[in-house]
């Protein structure tokens, strides 16, 4: 059991936009309240909203894998240090995959997504494939 | 009824094979070249002992207990190959890197290294092999004896003189003349010494700039070669490891690319590496991704740190500042390193992870032979042009995957979430 408390909630699904209000979860989902003893975070001076979620990033494909492999100098400016919790990585224009996540994380985002991309099989006799294959 | 298979056995990556399978084993190969039935035949027969530690049979946790306290315990662990393991085992490999605090370098310079770091200097202008089969009309291979190393490279690019028509050319530019020369509209002699003078006299001829000493470059030829590069609607270089290998490659590989971008002002005329191995460069990829850099990339402070050189593997390894290695998936040994390079990797203890009877497992202190991606398990390679092939499995293993043995190194090095946060 948890309460976030004071926090400025912002919930457009549910017409909630920027009220001061305490959110309490309970087995995973939201309920309007919970006991007393429930853990506590303090939220005052935040915001609490959805997770975000982006439907169509480019995080893993070969392109900006690509582009990843470029302008080594950045990932040297900018490196993230291993911790108990956390892969190492390195940022830039075109950060390490397991920055990119951290980073999405701290913008409040819990769901990335790069689509997969489609194979054919065998591509070597694929006529929709010739081109790019 | 024949099973779809992928071939690894080099950077070509067919995925059009066919596997006749009955009673466990494969019957017999379709489509495969000789490159393929040996990368089969090698992973299919005589197989060694899953897990050994000190030449003594043992079981898996043993083995790799023993490999984890062996990399946990060294100074500066290497972690090397990688060439033909799966994506999926590239991955864990990076994780079991970063937990030991150690060097990662796929392959360092003597191979693909270089290629890679010139391409991190200029960029590069390239192509899948669809493209280069369907557009281009001027195919140049550099240093590279495709015939023998990519067997099927002329016949799935269409061109082998029986399939390539007029509008197309072949010129292969190599010290001998070998069977791709001989089944190219031109040949250009060139001793490999010479590769770089070669290259730069064929950028003063296409930008124009005043020539100088060409020394012993044959310059009428590369004129003429120029000239085609020029007028073509579009081409396609195709340079092999040989290009890049040894002192200078990085040079080398520098100026192919900056030939590739004079291009681009005339015409469109892309840069293709030939490689070798089934998943080199998947090995840069996975590496890139998980720390930025391509190669030669050192965990030691905590966060990567690329620097090829210092921290490519047959460097450490001759310098003697390795003092334990994970090789995976690799035979260093077996002819691959540098003998100075060789005898550094012979002096310390090893883990070996390698489907494999090789030279360099029968010397490793720990030998754990996984099972096979893409013959006993399905997995993922990179192609050489960068296109993600899946592999699949046309034979059953009780062996865990390359994967799995890595992942169990892994999670024996790096502390579990609670264990961390306690």
């Amino acid at each position: 059991m948890l309460r976030i408390a004071g926090g400025r909630v912002y919930d457009p699904a549910n017409g909630v936009a920027g009220e001061v209000r305490d959110v309490c979860v309970q087995d995973g989902k939201i309920v309007d309240d919970v006991p007393s003893h429930a853990r506590r975070i303090d939220a005052s001076g935040k915001i609490v909203m959805p997770g975000g979620v982006d439907i169509h990033a480019h995080i893993a494909g070969p392109k900006v894998n690509h582009a990843r492999k470029m302008a080594p100098e950045e990932h040297r400016e900018d490196p993230l240090e291993r911790t108990a919790l956390t892969r190492a990585g390195t940022g830039g224009t075109v950060p390490s995959t397991f920055t990119t996540g951290y980073r999405y994380a701290l913008l409040g985002y819990t769901t990335v997504s790069t689509p997969p991309r489609r194979h054919c099989r065998p591509a070597t006799r694929c006529p929709s494939c010739a081109i790019r294959r | 009824m024949p099973e779809p298979a992928t071939c690894n056995g080099c950077g070509l990556g067919c995925d059009d094979i066919e596997a006749t399978v009955s009673g466990g084993s494969i019957d017999s190969l379709a489509c495969t070249c000789p490159l393929g039935d040996a990368w089969f035949a090698e992973r299919t027969s005589d197989l060694p002992p899953l897990a050994r530690v000190d030449g003594r049979e043992t079981g898996l946790d043993e083995a790799l207990d023993a490999a984890a306290t062996l990399l946990g315990s060294a100074r500066m662990p290497l972690v090397h190959g990688l060439g033909q393991a799966t994506i999926e085992a590239q991955r864990e490999a990076v994780a079991v890197a970063e937990a030991i605090g150690g060097v990662l370098d796929p392959a360092g310079p003597v191979l693909d290294g270089a290629g890679g770091r010139a391409i991190q200097e200029v960029g590069v202008s390239t192509a899948s092999l669809g493209e280069v089969r369907d557009r281009s009309r001027l195919v140049v291979v550099w240093r590279e004896d495709p015939v023998s190393t990519q067997p099927r490279l002329l016949e799935r690019l269409r061109l082998d003189r029986a399939s390539r028509g007029d509008d197309r050319t072949l010129v292969v530019v190599d010290a001998e003349r070998t069977a791709t020369a001989e089944e190219a509209d031109t040949f250009v002699e060139l001793p490999p010494e010479l590769d770089f003078e070669a290259l730069w006299v064929l950028r003063a001829l296409v930008t124009g700039a005043p020539l100088g000493d060409a020394g012993a470059v044959p310059v009428p030829a590369f004129e003429r070669l120029a000239g085609a590069l020029r007028e073509c609607v579009h081409g396609t270089l195709m340079h092999g490891g040989g290009l890049s290998a040894g002192p200078g490659g990085h040079m080398r590989a520098l100026a192919l690319l900056l030939l590739v971008r004079d291009l681009s002002h005339e015409a469109h005329v892309v840069a293709v590496p030939l490689r070798r191995e089934g998943n080199a460069l998947g090995a840069e990829d996975v590496l890139a991704w998980q720390t930025g850099y391509p190669s030669a990339v050192s965990f030691a402070r905590g966060y990567p740190r690329s620097s090829p050189g210092e921290f490519s593997a047959a460097g450490l390894l001759e310098r003697r500042e390795a003092d334990a290695a994970l090789i995976v998936a690799w035979d260093p040994l077996g002819s691959l390193l540098p003998a100075p390079a060789a005898e550094g990797l012979r002096a310390i203890p090893t883990v070996v992870v390698d489907p494999r009877a090789t030279a360099t497992a029968a010397a490793a202190r720990v030998a754990i032979a996984p099972a096979v991606g893409g013959i006993h398990h399905p997995g993922t390679a990179h192609r050489m042009d960068g296109v993600p092939l899946p592999l699949r499995a046309v034979l059953e293993s009780a062996r865990p995957a390359d994967h799995e043995v890595l992942a169990g190194l892994a999670a024996r090095l790096a502390p579990e979430p609670a264990e961390a946060t306690a």
